[in-house]
Order: C-alpha cells, then structure tokens, then sequence
C-alpha cells in the first residue's frame, strides 16, 4: 500500500551530497514529497528529512539505496508512533479592516503568530504537524491566500533513541 | 635547510604507487600536463598511451577483471573526462574496481565556463560508486587512499577523482604529506558486511539439506569474492548442478557434470528447465537482472531461494527471496562447507543429463559449406581448449561466446554484461593483455562494434602486445537484426552494415597481420594456425548473415515461452 513516510538521513556534509542523494532518487524513481535538510549536532554532519512516497517494499529499497551512498552515515523511517513531526508555514493572506481580527484570532487559536500587517494583506508564521497546517490553509481560502512558504518535514523521536 | 616540497601531481602518484599500483592507462591533456609531466619524472608506474579516453576506461576495466587488481586511467578535463563515461558506467554496472582520475580547470576558473571544464563529478554521479572534487592539496593523500579502499573492497565499482590543476601544482611540505598519508581513513557510513548472519546461514543450511531438485546460480559476485574453489566444492560435496549468469562463467569448469551452461535469455534450455524445475535456489552473487528473471515473478516460480550478496541493496530489489544472507561469498560457502557434509541428489541430476542430451546447443550447418558465425566460436573453442581470456563487445556474437566456447577459469570472459557496451571488446583485451602477458587473449567482436574503438589497434603495434582480434562479420548489427525479425515482421531499419570498412586495409594501416576467413573449410584449415601465432592479427570471419542466437526467451517473458530450443526457430 503507498504511504507517505518520514526518512531520517544522516550525512557527512561533503561537497554535492543532497545532489548525491536526489540523483539516486531520481533514477531509481523514487518519489520524494517534502525535504528539510540543515545542519545537527555533530559537525560536518547534515540532517535531512525526507518524505517519501511508496509500498513496504520500495521504502526498504529506498533506505538501502540511500545507505549505500558511501557519506551517508544512517538511515531510518520515523515509525508512525512516537514520533515528534513538525513542519514551518508563513502564509500571507488577503485582509481588509474587516476581516483582520477574525482572521488574528483563528490565527491565534492555531497559535500563530503575526508577522507582517498591512493595510490589505497579513503574514502569519504557523508550526505544526501536516493536518494542523493543512486545516489553517483551508480555513484562510475563505479570505483568499496570496503565498505560502512551507518547509519540509522534519521530525524527533521522542524518548532517548535516536 | 630548506624543507622538502612535494607537488598535487607528486602526490597523487606517490598515493597510487604505495596502494600497489605499477600500471595506469591515460591520455595527456591541458589539464593534467602537472601529471603528465611528474609521470615523467616518476618513472616507477608504468603508463599506457591510449588512442581514446574512452579506450583507456575500458582498458582499466580489462585489466582489473584480468587481474582482479584494480585498474586506473587517466583524462584530462573537459571532453576527456566525458569520453570516460561510457567506460565508467560499464565499470559500474559489472561492478569492476575503477579508479578513474580526471584533470579540471583551475579552481579560480572552476564555474566559469572555462576552456575543457565539464562538472565531470555531476555527470558521473549516477554511475559512480563515489566521487571527490579535490579542493585542496591537503585533502589529496586521504582522497587517493580512500578512492581506493572504496573501489576494491565490498561490492566494487568505479570511483573518479577529479583535480583541478592548480591542485596538481600546489605544494606542501613532504613532512606533511607523509603525516596526511599516514591518517586513518574515517568511513563511518562505509563497513561492508563481511560475515553472514548466522541464523540465517544455519536457515540456508537446513533448506539445502532438505532440498530434492536444488540448483546454484552463481554470477560475478563468485568471482569478485575470488571463491570459485570454495563454490566448486561446495557444488561437488552437496552435489549441486550449477548455472551461470554470462558473467558468471568460467566459475564452474564448462566440462564438469554438474555444470549446465549459462542461464537466462540465451540461455541453455537444460539451464532454464533447471530453473523452472528447482526446489531451492542458491543465488550467490547475482543480481536477477531482467536478462535472467524476464519475468520475475515466473522466475524459480517452484523454488524458495537463498540468495547471497555483499550488497544488501541487492536483496529483494528485482525478486522477493526465502533467505537473504548479505555478506562475502567467500565467508558465506566456507560456512556452507563447513556445516555440509556430503549430499547426494543423484535422480535430480540425471533428470538434467536427460535434457541436456535431449537439448543440446546446435545449429544448422552453413549451405554449401559457408561459414557459420557458431563455427568459428567451435573452432575457436578447440583451439583455446578452456585456457585462454577471451573478451567481447555486445549482441549476437557475445551470447556465441557465451553458449560455444567452454571457460575453465575464473575471469576468463571479459565482457561487457550490465551495460553492453559495444566497442568494449578490443580496448578490455588491450588492458588484459597487459595484465597476463604470458596468457593468449583474443577479442571477439561484430563489425558493428569494431569500427567503435579500433583507433586503439595502435597499442598492439606501441606495445607488442601479441593479442588475436576475431571480427565475426555478418555485415548487420546482428542482434538489432534478430529482433526486428523476430518481433517487428523483419522491418531491418537501420541495421545492414554491407557498406563496411576494408578490414584488411585497416590491418595494414595498423601495421598487423591480418587473415579472411569465408568458409567452414578455410577455418578448419587457417584458425589454429592464425590463433597460435605470436603476432598481433586481425581475423576477418565473413560468416551468414542472417543467423539468428537460439534457443531464446524474449524479452519480458519467462522460460514456459523460451522459442528455438531445438537450434532452429518454430514456425509460429
């Protein structure tokens, strides 16, 4: 069955590495959803979260193939449990003096925050896991969205374990 | 006193030559004249002068599959090191130790567009087992060593290092040099998996004892584990038949009983029963490309299959198996050996000796005498008796090989197999040539594949290399041929070849001997003679057209439709 799931990479940050890794996806037909990729704790190191599309079977090939890049250093899926995911929205959304403090205070109950106010637009800076962002953006199509700037996906196991 | 200063180009063959490597296959260019020009001055590795850079890839290639050493070219920027891709990506897909060093642009130019800069690291991403930009000298050492420990060990494959040329001149101290050399390489994401599980090889151990119908299907991972003596007692004590994968051959000798000729497409029709018939499959070191598993679902569709591999991205990817064990072949059968004690499956066997008499690989003979391109491939077989290397481009006369000349020793078949790569024929026999001087090698090629690469001819005049060059010319791309017959109502479209070179006069203009063959009674009486000979020799086989390679399970299908088992096609 195709699912989408969050795949944890953890890289030596080597000249050309994402390059490396999206070119193996590319030709071996690997669908990739969302990437966020930054730096960690260790250096030299990258983190990237990937989501990725596919059945049990492709998802196990996909960490294989990715193992296999000889810079990166582990791989894993986030299991469904137990699994922080959060992803960053800042989304500018058409406003008038009339619907400004509606749209504030649904903003406020998805804990939002305001950046930008102007006398016919406002930029709401939003975190969240996917259904949460995507319940916001249905509610601001009422208002008329402008722009959306979303990252990808990144994610924590609770507890101890990486 | 002044320190000691020691040059990137310095380095670099400094690195290659304390990693063991004494021989290297290049051609020069703006680029890599630093190399060049220490090369020179070096004068402790020996360097090949290609004709081509894609010749000097394939070469490298045909040396380290000779040998099993590593082999290593060089090219300059730019088209240089783009005239190494096909040679790369062939390295790639046969999984061939390949260190590939090109020469870039300086690295203030690098990005500019600069005269010969080409992103050869972008270009050689897909097909590359891993890949360096240097970017500084005092990366250079570690680079060069880990290329190399990369390259040879686990599965190999290819590896490119690419220097731009302000690198190849920069300086540092030898004190420091000999410092950065003596580090530890640091690969924490790289440990191929040696050892296999236990509990999976004691799985794998219960299943082949309990087997009634097994068979092993082994392929180049034998030969790159360099355990075809542990997979041949292993097959004799558990008395196991075996099949090979084209590039499996020669891990089995072609006379043994037990043996039942190559698998898959082209097949024999005793292998390809075996595989329908089998109860357990032993998989060690291939990879269920679609040339073996055209369906891979119908594939061993009755057998529950072990399958071992070094890499675990092989495992599950083309077919689901019962008992993966990712590990070193050699580790793997030396368990298998040690737990098996000796198993007979005689019934089994003699099931398969039925078939193969039933089912021998034939051909019609040649009308009035004319040459049959499976005639020369016998004669040639009586001739080199099992002991020779013999190489070979791609297509019809590469499954002829495959199907009539008997290999008795590992890395004998030189072939292009993952990526068939035509024109791969002559410049691999070039580099094994080198690699064995005292062994006979001859290239096998069409008269499509020749006209590819024979600019690097030039080398079996430049280095008195003795080696045989047999072009079976049927005057068509063969295959291509075969399968528009086959499957497209005989639309030849783009595939006569009537319009070919005087191969004689390119001999000439070579300066090497050269020898027509037309009929069946002209080979039996030149062959041996021109096979024998201690000079370079280009032997024209001007062999019938239209001759198709038999039996044959079409592309995508599984072996309940192989067609011509008989040596002759079925009327429809």
């Amino acid at each position: 069955m195709h699912k989408s799931y969050e795949m944890l990479i953890i890289t030596k940050n080597t000249n050309g590495i994402v390059a490396r890794i999206m070119s193996m996806f590319n030709r071996r037909g690997y669908f990739v959803q969302k990437m966020s990729a930054g730096a960690t704790n260790i250096p030299g190191h990258a983190r990237l979260t990937l989501t990725v599309v596919g059945d049990e079977d492709t998802l196990d090939q996909i960490q294989k193939q990715v193992y296999k890049i000889v810079d990166v250093v582990k791989v894993k899926i986030f299991p469904e449990e137990g699994t922080i995911r959060r992803e960053l929205m800042i989304i500018k959304v058409k406003s008038d003096n009339e619907t400004r403090a509606q749209i504030v205070q649904i903003a406020e109950i998805y804990r939002g925050n305001v950046l930008d106010v102007a006398p016919n637009s406002l930029v709401i800076e939003l975190t969240g896991d996917t259904t949460k962002l995507q319940g916001f953006i249905e509610m601001m199509e009422t208002y008329g969205i402008l722009e959306i700037a979303k990252t990808g996906v990144v994610a924590m196991s609770r507890g101890e374990k990486m | 006193m002044k320190n000691k200063k020691i040059n990137g180009s310095r380095i670099l063959l400094e690195c290659l030559y304390r990693l063991g490597i004494r021989e290297m296959f290049g051609y020069p260019g703006g680029s890599v004249i630093p190399i060049y020009d220490e090369i020179y001055k070096f004068g402790k590795l020996k360097h090949y002068f290609s004709r081509h850079e894609q010749g000097a890839a394939h070469e490298a290639d045909g040396y380290a599959r000779a040998s099993g050493r590593i082999g290593v070219c060089i090219a300059t920027s730019g088209p240089g090191a783009t005239n190494t891709v096909t040679g790369i990506m062939t390295a790639h897909m046969d999984s061939v130790p390949l260190l590939a060093i090109t020469g870039q642009v300086s690295s203030n130019l690098l990005g500019k567009d600069a005269f010969q800069e080409s992103d050869i690291v972008g270009i050689t991403l897909p097909i590359t087992k891993n890949s360096y930009l240097v970017t500084d000298i005092r990366d250079l050492p570690r680079v060069i060593k880990e290329a190399y420990y990369i390259a040879t060990t686990g599965r190999p494959g290819p590896v490119l290092v690419d220097i731009p040329k302000d690198i190849q001149l920069d300086e540092i101290d030898y004190e420091e040099f000999e410092i950065l050399y003596s580090k530890e390489l640091d690969l924490p994401g790289y440990d191929p998996t040696i050892k296999g599980h236990p509990w999976q090889i004691k799985k794998a151990v219960q299943l082949i004892k309990e087997a009634k119908k097994p068979l092993i299907i082994a392929g180049a991972g034998v030969l790159k584990s360099m355990c075809t003596e542990d997979l041949r007692e292993f097959a004799r004590k558990a008395d196991i038949p075996v099949t090979t994968t084209l590039l499996g051959l020669g891990v089995m000798p072609s006379d043994d009983e037990l043996f039942l000729g190559m698998l898959g497409m082209h097949g024999t029709v005793t292998a390809n029963f075996a595989t329908a018939e089998a109860d357990l499959v032993i998989a060690a070191g291939i990879r269920f490309d679609d040339r073996i598993a055209g369906q891979p679902n119908k594939f061993c569709e009755q057998a529950k299959i072990i399958h071992v591999d070094i890499d675990p991205a092989e495992i599950g990817k083309n077919k689901k198996v019962e008992v993966p064990i990712v590990g070193d072949l050699k580790n793997v059968l030396e368990s298998f050996n040690k737990s098996i004690d000796k198993l007979e499956h005689r019934d089994w066997v003699e099931q398969l000796n039925l078939w193969k008499k039933e089912y021998p690989l034939t051909y019609e003979n040649g009308k009035d005498g004319r040459l049959m391109p499976q005639d020369v491939m016998v004669g040639l077989d009586k001739i080199l008796d099992g002991n020779a290397i013999v190489t070979t481009d791609v297509g019809q006369h590469q499954m002829w090989v495959a199907q009539y000349i008997r290999f008795n020793n590992p890395n004998s078949l030189i072939t292009s197999g993952g990526a068939g790569t035509m024109g791969f024929g002559i410049p691999s026999a070039i580099g094994a040539q080198i690699a064995k001087p005292h062994v006979k090698v001859v290239a096998i090629v069409g008269d499509g594949g020749f006209q590819m690469t024979f600019q690097e001819l030039m080398m079996l005049r430049h280095y008195d290399l003795p080696l045989k060059v047999v072009i079976i010319n049927n005057s068509y791309l063969g295959m291509v041929r075969q399968w528009q017959e086959m499957f497209n109502d005989g639309r030849y479209s783009f595939v006569d070849l009537s319009i070919n070179p005087d191969f004689g006069k390119i001999a000439e203009a070579y300066d090497l001997e050269y020898a027509k063959i037309e009929s069946k009674e002209e080979l039996d009486k030149k062959l041996r003679g021109l096979i024998e000979s201690d000079k370079a020799t280009i032997i024209e086989c001007r062999v019938e057209k239209e001759v198709n390679v038999l039996p044959m399970i079409p592309s995508g299908s599984s072996v309940a439709n192989m067609v011509g088992k008989r040596g002759v096609l079925e009327d429809a």
